[in-house]
């Protein structure tokens, strides 16, 4: 409080002050923002954009391919896609959508 | 997702945690993320269903309606 009471004695301004604590708080999100990239499993997902991988099914049916867009529903759009039942090549798709809610995990390639 | 959850979860970011799946699959890796869905990012995991044939995929996100349980590193 004493020093709050000082900066605005110095600043002269209510006005400055208050445009000075909005920045000051501003910045301090945003290098906490930068400091720490977010973890979460469809940010992660995100930053896979443009790249391979397989993502398996509920049913066992694993898909390979490049991911061009995926959403918050965790629906994915692969391009170049192979179909696989038990690692053993089924079919192959120019694009498929693959709705979220069959999926039972993504593998992300080049993680192994 | 209840706090008690988040906390238990927050606790074990970073550690390996064994996870088992609907249909019977379970996984072992280490947790980097978790979301309200509980949508899991797991590293370095590990496909233990079979016991004797360990299978390796590395990164991985895990679909939250999968999930059976979680059981965190012991303290």
């Amino acid at each position: 409080m004493l020093f709050v009471g000082a900066d605005s004695y110095l600043l002269d301004c209510g006005l400055i002050k208050l445009l000075y604590v909005a920045c000051g708080l501003n910045i301090s999100l945003l290098v906490a923002l930068m400091l720490e990239p977010s973890k979460k499993p469809l940010n992660v997902l995100t930053k896979q954009l443009n790249t391979q991988l397989s993502v398996t099914l509920k049913n066992g049916v694993e898909y390979r391919g490049r991911m061009i867009r995926c959403d918050g529903y965790m629906n994915i759009l692969l391009e170049g896609a192979s179909e696989h039942v038990k690692d053993q090549l089924t079919a192959n798709y120019g694009s498929i959508l693959v709705r979220g809610n069959n999926i039972l995990y993504i593998t992300i390639k080049g993680s192994y | 997702m209840s706090e008690m959850t988040t906390q238990i979860l927050e606790e074990s970011l970073g550690k390996t945690v064994l996870v088992r799946l609907r249909g019977g699959k379970s996984l072992r890796g280490k947790l980097k993320g978790f979301d309200q869905h509980l949508n899991l990012v797991l590293e370095e995991t590990e496909d233990t269903t079979n016991a004797d044939n360990v299978k390796k995929l590395g990164v991985i996100i895990v679909r939250g309606d999968n999930v059976i349980l979680i059981s965190p590193p012991p303290r």
